[in-house]
């Protein structure tokens, strides 16, 4: 009696998740040229290819101009480059807190490290001029992404602190001292707005709001490692996630160790957040709406929930990039705008759906 | 053997357990009885290892429980908890799938999904196992969970012992179900599987247990046969309930009839 050859269950690769895998990796290459061709300079696929192989030594039959190769290295690469990073370790980062808390609604602002960063980076603009003038001029362009991080840091040790008692972290107190930190992160940010003058004013909305312009490679390499971390690490929880969603107990009784995994999930994600924040400001949605989009397309398991947020998550990103830099060209919008209006609507939808609330 | 040896839990100055002496053993079911709060879940987690002793000690096969690896753990003894919130879209054969996790490394193999799904034709959840585990009957979800735990000690090899914990894991089923849970967790004590179980129905406690243990406010207050332990005086001293006694007029167990209050 052998049941397994009548069903329809198979080993993990089947067939249709190693063509989604393939898909959603063809979507973020595809978007990653279109990303790079638009702009207030159009420039052609085949010229946008040719640079790039060119970049890596590669010789092509397209022909190109200095000045567009300029544009795309220059210009078009870092803030690519800090779309697709962004957009994933947040998207990985909401995938992983949800499965850590296992709920559905769970999004990298919950641990209050979104709201921390702000506050940090809010204070730093409004308040932080006498550090820019004490800071050698080389290192000022360092001085908000390290705020946002400490700030995010100390946000989390806060909600972390909270939410263990004798040793043992109780998701739930988590939860919740981290909706209060955001609330209280959210108040001094108006008090802080209020104390303002115009120039601040426009920095901080622009900022509160995400963007992806603080995009030269100078600023956007030295984050890059803080990011590249948990989307490696992440994955690699994804089966203690999976025991994980039976329970805290159920998990330890398989045999997982639930007090390392949520410490290292925590400081992960902690650390791809506040680097991705500090770049790029808050930028609502991406990590609440994409995995609840793999779960959707592929399935809840979290070996396919991670990989696939990553590489939804940075096509997406980089889709509502291109919309904020040409939908009001030659001004640009909040990238953060433009996620919240496609994923507000988008996550109702889902809801209204009920295929999300069944997950609840 | 998976014993406790006089081992106590207290929060906060009450007593949840105090000095219980018992053990189980490959190839036995025993059942854990006794009305609400007589600490019968806790001690389970006692010999979970999900509590630890605040006096006494857990042993398993000898060695200190908190001595052993959780991994190493997780390989021969499986908890089936009496909980079943699953937050995401998984469906009932991940569910079960998921008892294969100690035994794998990367991804699951073919003989690991038919461990699962023969698990699952053994508690009759085979049909359910492509619908999602949250849109089960509560009955269904813990037919689902067994088979979960029944394939987590699924394999058989010479020498090695394994233990299955079970909190109420008939609660929530009909009649005919509740007695194929108890006919497989027997079957399994016959391949060498220490079987702990927590029940409520006394009946069934006298027809597919080997042993009975009863709790009371915290302490061990009688163990053995069910034949030697169900009595008349026990039924009203602990259960406060008139009972009489009788033979099962087809089985050889005894049978108890409560009159109403």
């Amino acid at each position: 009696m052998s049941p397994a050859r009548q069903t329809t269950a198979a080993p993990f690769f089947t067939p249709s998740r190693r063509l989604l895998f393939g898909g959603l990796s063809a979507l973020l290459l595809g978007v990653v040229v279109w990303a790079i061709c638009s702009g207030a300079i159009p420039i052609p696929p085949a010229q946008v290819v040719a640079i790039l192989l060119g970049e890596l030594g590669i010789s092509s039959p397209w022909e190109f101009e200095a000045q567009q190769r300029a544009v795309v290295v220059g210009l078009r690469l870092p803030r690519v480059v800090l779309g697709v990073f962004a957009g994933a370790t947040l998207a990985v980062a909401g995938a992983a807190l949800q499965g850590l808390f296992r709920n559905p609604l769970a999004d990298p602002a919950l641990i209050g490290v979104s709201g921390g960063a702000a506050l940090a980076a809010v204070a730093f603009i409004v308040l932080g001029h006498g550090l820019v003038v004490a800071t050698p001029p080389l290192l000022r362009v360092y001085l908000l992404p390290v705020s946002a991080f400490l700030g995010g840091l100390a946000a989390v040790s806060l909600v972390y602190r909270v939410g263990t008692v004798n040793g043992r972290t109780m998701v739930i107190a988590m939860l919740l001292a981290g909706i209060a930190v955001n609330a209280i992160c959210n108040a001094m940010m108006g008090l802080l707005i209020f104390v303002s003058d115009d120039q601040q004013l426009r920095d901080l909305t622009f900022w509160t709001l995400g963007s992806l312009s603080r995009n030269t490679w100078d600023v956007v390499l030295p984050v890059l490692p803080f990011m590249l971390l948990p989307l490696i690490g992440l994955p690699l929880l994804a089966r203690a996630l999976n025991a994980y969603v039976l329970g805290e107990s159920e998990a330890g009784h398989l045999g997982y160790n639930v007090e390392s995994l949520k410490k290292v999930a925590i400081a992960l994600t902690t650390l791809g957040i506040s680097a991705a924040v500090a770049l790029t400001g808050v930028i609502a949605f991406v990590g609440l709406v994409v995995p609840h989009l793999v779960r959707l397309l592929v399935s809840a398991d979290h070996r396919c929930v991670l990989p696939g947020s990553i590489l939804l998550g940075a096509a997406l990103m980089l889709v509502a990039d291109i919309i904020a830099r040409t939908a009001v060209a030659p001004a640009e919008l909040p990238v953060g705008v433009v996620t919240s209006c496609i994923g507000g609507p988008f996550f109702l939808w889902l809801l209204m759906s009920k295929r999300v609330i069944r997950g609840l | 053997m998976l014993a406790a040896d006089r081992a106590s839990y207290s929060i906060a100055g009450n007593d949840l357990v105090r000095n219980v002496s018992l053990a189980v053993s490959p190839g036995e079911v025993l059942a854990l009885l006794g009305p609400n709060g007589a600490g019968k879940t806790t001690f389970l987690k006692l010999l979970s290892g999900e509590l630890a002793p605040s006096a006494g000690a857990v042993v398993l096969e000898g060695k200190p429980l908190a001595q052993w690896t959780k991994p190493e753990c997780a390989r021969l003894r499986a908890v089936m908890p009496q909980g079943d919130h699953v937050a995401f879209p998984f469906t009932a054969a991940e569910i079960a799938l998921l008892g294969r996790s100690p035994h794998v490394r990367g991804a699951e193999g073919r003989q690991d999904w038919e461990i699962a799904l023969a698990a699952m034709a053994l508690t009759d959840t085979e049909k359910l196992a492509p619908r999602y585990y949250d849109t089960l009957s509560g009955g269904e979800k813990q037919r689902v969970q067994l088979a979960r735990v029944l394939s987590q000690i699924w394999d058989e090899e010479p020498g090695q012992t394994r233990y299955l914990l079970l909190d109420e894991p008939v609660a929530g089923l009909d009649p005919a179900h509740q007695h194929a849970a108890l006919k497989i967790a027997r079957d399994f004590s016959r391949r060498q599987v220490g079987v702990l179980i927590i029940l409520h129905d006394i009946n069934l406690a006298a027809m597919y247990a080997d042993r009975v243990a009863v709790f009371h406010g915290g302490e061990l207050r009688q163990c053995g046969a069910p034949d030697q332990v169900l009595t008349g005086a026990l039924m009203k001293e602990v259960f406060e309930l008139d009972a009489v006694l009788q033979r099962h007029p087809t089985w050889d167990c005894a049978m108890v009839i409560a009159a109403p209050l």
